[in-house]
């Protein structure tokens, strides 16, 4: 009877650590979802930029190069700002389902406010640059912004706690970024080709491996000693 | 409290569990993945329904009428909190036999 009586308790224990491990695979789903969203809205940013970087280059054919801060900018606005607008209204509503802790989207605030700030910056610098007639500083500006931009983003992640959500991809993708001035300020006239290469070739891969890798946060839920 | 017994039902749960990370199902497909009758999952999705806890459409799938049963916010908000305090509760008593063991 004892015996039995042991087996139906160690039972018992088994399915309560399963149910442990169910209660961390649904607590940890937000983030799953969160992760996957954010892999579709990169992919879609460099799909928005490329389709722009199209458009305008076909039009500079068309139209002739025309006023370069101006075409530089049309280029990042229109890419970026229907990016965003077909993202946020399509694609973001799927985590409202799906609401993640207080300090996550306080977290989620900081950095949108963060890019704000960026944004700005980058659109002064511009300004500043091309009425100097310092063109050819706009490449390599724009990459170190940006690469403190996703280093920020990475920092800011480790220390809120949401460290799975700001992975590693983000501090990778800041390291290309400044190992990308170098050949921009050695040879200015392939600036913009590295640019585009390093940053919508990042941006492709931090989205894809975003979306690919955004299970493992629940396999990692099974290691968490409760099994 | 009420809302929460309503809710830990079981069969009830393995639904909710379920649409929480399908988001959303047929009535053919939750019978066949969950083991019910017809009779009791028509029952336990209009008790969820009633709760706010999903929301039932009706369309037509190759010209068959079917059920579809999506989890709202709100499910996915009880589902998820009622689950974290479960790991509270359980957790502690997986703790105490372990010592208990030791």
């Amino acid at each position: 009877m004892s015996s039995d009586g042991n087996q139906s308790d160690n039972d018992m224990v088994k399915k309560a650590r399963r149910l442990l491990l169910l209660a961390d695979l649904i607590d940890n789903y937000p983030q799953v979802v969160s992760r996957r969203v954010a892999g579709l809205v990169y992919i879609l940013i460099g799909g928005g930029l490329s389709f722009a970087t199209l458009i305008l280059m076909s039009l500079q054919d068309l139209l002739g190069p025309g006023d370069p801060f101006l075409t530089n900018l049309g280029f990042v606005m229109l890419g970026l700002v229907a990016s965003l607008i077909i993202g946020f209204r399509l694609i973001v509503p799927l985590t409202r389902s799906y609401p993640v802790q207080p300090s996550a989207s306080e977290g989620g605030k900081v950095v949108l406010a963060l890019w704000v700030i960026l944004g700005t910056a980058i659109v002064l610098s511009s300004i500043v640059i091309f009425q100097m007639g310092l063109a050819v500083l706009f490449p390599p500006t724009l990459q170190f912004m940006m690469g403190c931009g996703f280093t920020i983003n990475y920092a800011l992640g480790t220390r809120a706690g949401s460290f799975n959500f700001y992975s590693r991809e983000h501090i990778y993708f800041a390291i290309a970024v400044f190992l990308s001035i170098i050949p921009m300020l050695v040879v200015p006239a392939a600036a913009y080709v590295v640019m585009i290469v390093v940053d919508m070739g990042g941006i492709y891969v931090i989205g894809i491996h975003m979306l690919i890798t955004a299970e493992g946060l629940l396999v990692e839920s099974e290691g968490q000693g409760y099994g | 409290m009420d809302e929460d017994s309503e809710t830990m039902v079981p069969a009830r749960l393995s639904l909710l569990v379920y649409l929480y990370f399908a988001r959303h199902a047929t009535f053919p497909v939750l019978q066949k993945r969950l083991g019910f009758t017809s009779g009791n999952l028509s029952s336990h999705l209009r008790k969820l329904e009633e709760l706010g806890l999903i929301q039932i459409s009706k369309s037509f799938v190759n010209l068959r009428p079917t059920t579809f049963a999506v989890l709202t916010k709100e499910g996915a908000e009880r589902l998820r909190s009622q689950m974290v305090r479960m790991r509270e509760l359980v957790s502690m008593v997986v703790d105490k036999e372990t010592k208990s063991e030791e």
